[in-house]
């Protein structure tokens, strides 16, 4: 077993090892043990209904030929909407160098899914983070190989537009044949592109790809983002700015240079059971391990905030200063450099309920630095991975009020602190 | 690239188009019509007996909203088969002067007496950024933005700090505010600005006049305004500009406006818009620019034909960034030619030297202008203006710098007046529209032209062809740059073979590279073992020309 695979394995032992899933361990059966695109609707749809609580799937859109093109949400369904919660995106089988990335990626939803009713720590995880999974973004491509593995004919036939160099970022029409007439100009880069355009919780984007040889390439990403996507990917052995430097027009490419999110493509190395980039049959379940520790590991990582209790203090009648601790649970930032530099999310807020604001600082080093307000709300500043933030705020309101503080990051979910002012 | 044929002779061009002469003065009484008004002035001109105008029912552009109308002088050829001349007017959003040239251009071409041939068609869009130049019209002033929600400043909120009138002069204008992180300065004419140097002060943010709506310490920056479809395309779109949509082409009517050029034989694009009053070719950035350098004969030639046309002086080819003084990705018009494949030309009505001569100069024998060099000298847009500004207006075009107390904030309020500088005022229309149908029709009448020349002979059952291809157009019969989403861009001869034909030599299918204006092609050779008495056909394609196709029996 590679390094690579054992890093992961171990990463999906967190908290504790966990024996594997009996559905894991045996993919479902379709004709040679791979899955058509209705097979994997059927399946998709089978796991839902057994487990409304945690799985919800959708359509994103269809394919060129009119297949849904179905996305899978891992969550706890209730309380909080998962769109205000901090979240990851998984993208599977996008051309012909990850078709393999399908049969991956199912089989990870099964295994997340068990996990979740097991294990409470994963339990808990999807009560506070999202996990979207696309399984099949080109079933176009996957209903022709499967039917080239029926047949024995192995060829591909060519698509004249690529969709992994369809995408906004780095879209290359003069060198790249495969561009397409404009990013977007296919139905399922164009539907998957509106799909993160209208989640701006997804913090970090996520592909299942092939191992490919280091090159270091020269790229002008913020420094910032550099060492965070350096530490996240060197955890996974996964590539990050370098590769998606090297992918103009792909999808990674996109989530990172327009949308600001985190990327790393998970590799992968498997003997082929083929001469489509599909693994053995027998070798999904290993490889499907590997992936679980990926997915659970940036989800794990997702910035999310947290408040401790506030300590009050009386100032003068009716006036108040409360202090209390934000908290980035996450590794990961509240948002990246990149995304600040594109504006595609605003930055942090609090907001006062049940007394006037009337000032704010930041504690830092013994020092108070005085906040931004507007109205009932404090713009605060963007939090670094695990980063912790000292505040004190000024309220002015009658003794016995209670108050409620809420703290709203777009890509690190929410929390909330309630306070006597007596 | 051979030399094209001669420009035909203004006084034809004129005597051609004498009966369109009163739309080309359309502004009989100058003034600037709505968009509603510009198309029912044209949708009146198509019913006219031998109109050649007609609405373009295009089903992706009528679902978008974009009317657009249809030149075609009946033909064998299908108007919609036909290499095709696109003309945009204001696609910017601004240049409303754009817009009422793209209809004089429609009501020229389709007049009855017009002399397009039945081999193009034009396709005019009059208002191109339809919403955006309402919303001008009814400001008298604009960013080019769509009527779309845009968070320009990403609060959460949504136009919820745009300008007002704030001195009661019934202009909304421009504000100056002191702010140590402002990035202006005043230059040596106190009128104009200059970026801010290290030690420079005071320092100056430029917005639009008004009050901070929102109390968060900035002035103006989320104003009613959406996107700007003109550079919402996605070559090098600077994602980071919201004014830019949330993804390249996210509006339908830039979308619909991308696919009609994909659909047909577009061989030129001709966007009416801007207010730097030169021909502009591709290259809004220096890679996009770069990458149009091997076609710069083509816009030499283009550059001739316009000074003919309009009178206008111009002595070399101009890239976008180099006509408009700044960088600009994202631009529809570089898109038309990178993935289109079309000559994308920018032609601004309006700018400093056809203002100048708009009036002619009215300059004090005694005056002095300072020479606009040293290290606070206004920048190389204010300086081309400058003339307009003190010699034909007087300085009443700009409203100086006014000191005004906002909530305990210095500001300034001043700058151009309306209809200065991004459009003409209107008695000055018919001057910037002048000339502009003449060039229209010159790019028609030069589309590429394709014909072929076949000798064949026979002896017994084997004949030998010979054939070449010429371009009796003045336009080349495509771009040379290249790209790779593009098939080939030269032009393809092909023996078409029936049944019991043999090619014993030659190729069936043959690329001859692209021929410029009255360019032949080399000879090409065929041997066919066919039967006696056996036609023998060969056809001629190339991306902006109709195809041609020969059949001979030797």
């Amino acid at each position: 077993m590679s390094l690579l695979l054992a890093a992961l394995l171990a990463l999906a032992q967190d908290p504790a090892p966990a024996p594997l899933p009996e559905e894991v361990s045996a993919p479902a059966p379709e004709s040679e043990g791979y899955c058509t695109p209705r097979r994997l609707a059927l399946l998709l749809e089978e796991l839902s209904t057994k487990h409304p609580d945690l799985v919800r799937v959708e359509s994103l859109g269809r394919s060129a030929s009119g297949l849904e093109l179905p996305v899978v949400t891992l969550a706890r369904l209730e309380g909080d909407s998962p769109r205000s919660r901090p979240a990851v995106l998984l993208v599977a089988a996008i051309g012909p160098e990850d078709l393999f990335g399908t049969e991956l990626a199912l089989a990870l939803v099964r295994q997340i899914v068990s996990d979740a009713r097991r294990e409470g720590a994963v339990r808990e995880l999807l009560g506070r983070v999202v996990v979207h999974i696309v399984p099949c973004l080109n079933p176009d491509l996957r209903s022709q190989a499967i039917a080239a593995l029926d047949s024995g004919s192995l060829a591909l036939a060519p698509r004249r537009v690529e969709l992994d160099c369809n995408f906004p970022s780095g879209w290359d029409p003069v060198a790249e044949a495969g561009a397409g007439p404009y990013p977007l100009s296919e139905p399922e880069s164009r539907a998957l592109a509106e799909f993160l355009v209208a989640r701006p919780n997804v913090s970090a984007c996520l592909r299942l790809v092939l191992p490919a040889p280091e090159q270091a390439v020269a790229h002008s990403w913020p420094d910032a983002d550099v060492q965070v996507q350096g530490e996240l990917c060197g955890a996974l052995d996964a590539g990050g700015l370098e590769r998606i430097e090297r992918a103009p027009g792909s999808f990674l490419r996109f989530a990172y240079g327009e949308r600001g999110a985190f990327v790393a493509a998970l590799q992968f190395p498997f003997e082929r059971g083929s001469p489509l980039s599909l693994p053995r049959v027998s070798e999904i379940p290993r490889l499907a391990r590997g992936a679980v520790g990926g997915v659970l590991h940036v989800a794990r990582a997702l910035p999310q905030v947290e408040l401790t209790a506030p300590a009050v203090a009386s100032l003068a009648p009716s006036q108040w200063s409360v202090d209390l601790e934000l908290h980035n649970r996450g590794t990961l930032p509240s948002a990246s450099a990149r995304a600040r530099e594109v504006g595609v999310v605003g930055a942090p807020e609090l907001e006062v309920m049940g007394a006037r604001l009337v000032a704010a600082a930041a504690l830092s080093a013994g020092e108070a630095r005085s906040l931004p307000v507007r109205g009932a709300r404090i713009a605060l500043p963007e939090l670094g991975g695990s980063e912790r933030l000292g505040l004190r705020i000024f309220l002015s309101a009658d003794a016995g009020s209670d108050v409620r503080i809420e703290v709203r990051a777009p890509r690190a979910g929410s929390a909330r602190a309630d306070a006597r002012l007596e | 690239m051979a030399s094209p044929r001669p420009f035909p002779s203004l006084a034809a061009l004129a005597l051609a188009l004498a009966p369109a002469a009163p739309a080309a003065v359309a502004v009989q009484e100058p003034r600037y019509r709505s968009c509603e008004e510009l198309e029912r002035a044209l949708d009146e001109a198509a019913v006219l007996e031998g109109s050649r105008l007609r609405r373009l029912e295009h089903a992706g552009l009528v679902a978008a909203g974009v009317r657009a109308f249809e030149i075609a002088t009946p033909g064998p050829i299908e108007a919609s088969q036909r290499p095709t001349l696109l003309v945009l007017g204001g696609f910017d959003g601004i240049s409303l002067a754009g817009s009422e040239a793209a209809a004089a251009c429609a009501r020229a071409l389709g007049a009855p007496a017009s002399p397009l041939g039945p081999e193009v068609s034009v396709v005019i869009v009059p208002c191109a950024a339809r919403a955006a130049l309402v919303r001008y019209l009814a400001d008298q002033r604009g960013d080019g933005g769509d009527d779309t929600p845009v968070d320009l400043d990403r609060d959460g909120s949504v136009d919820e700090d745009g300008p007002e009138d704030l001195d009661g002069d019934g202009l909304v204008l421009s504000m100056l505010v002191e702010d140590p992180a402002g990035a202006w300065v005043l230059s040596d004419d106190d009128r104009f600005l200059v970026p801010a140097g290290p030690l420079d002060a005071p320092r100056l943010s430029l917005r639009p006049e008004g009050r901070d709506d929102d109390g968060d310490g900035r002035f103006n920056e989320d104003g009613p305004g959406g996107v700007a479809l003109e550079r919402s395309f996605p070559l090098e779109r600077p994602a980071a500009d919201p004014s830019t949509g949330a993804l390249p082409l996210s509006q339908p009517a830039a979308r619909a406006l991308a696919d009609l050029v994909l659909e047909r034989r577009v061989f030129a694009v001709l966007s009416l818009q801007g207010s730097h009053g030169q021909l502009a070719g591709p290259g809004g950035t220096a890679s996009i620019e770069s990458w149009a350098a091997p076609d710069r004969a083509l816009y030499e030639l283009c550059v001739r034909e316009f000074r003919a046309a309009t009178s206008r002086v111009q002595e070399q080819p101009l890239s976008r960034r180099a006509a408009r003084l700044r960088d600009e990705g994202g631009s529809a018009q570089d898109w038309f030619a990178v993935v289109g494949g079309a000559l994308s030309l920018e032609l601004a009505p309006w700018g400093p030297r056809v203002a100048l001569a708009a009036r002619g100069a009215a300059l004090d024998a005694r005056f002095v202008r300072e020479t606009g060099s040293g290290p606070r000298a206004p920048l190389e847009r204010d300086l081309r203006w400058r003339p307009y500004l003190d010699d034909v207006t007087g300085g009443s075009a700009f409203v100086p710098w006014t000191p005004h107390l906002l909530g305990g904030t210095r500001v300034r309020i001043g700058g151009w007046k309306p209809w200065t500088i991004e459009n003409p005022p209107a008695a000055d229309l018919p001057r910037a529209l002048a000339g502009i149908e003449r060039f229209a029709l010159s790019l028609a009448e030069g589309a590429p032209k394709l014909e072929l020349e076949v000798r064949a002979e026979r002896d017994g059952r084997i004949a030998t062809l010979r054939a070449r291809v010429r371009n009796v157009g003045r336009l080349p019969t495509s771009l040379a740059a290249r790209s790779a989403v593009r098939s080939t861009g030269g032009v393809t001869l092909e023996l078409a073979l029936e049944e019991g034909h043999e090619l014993l030599a030659g190729r069936e299918l043959d690329t001859l590279g692209t021929l410029a204006g009255g360019e032949s092609s080399v000879e090409r050779e065929w041997i066919v073992l066919a039967p006696e008495g056996s036609a023998l056909a060969l056809r001629a394609t190339a991306p902006w020309c109709n195809p041609v196709r020969v059949e001979v029996r030797p």
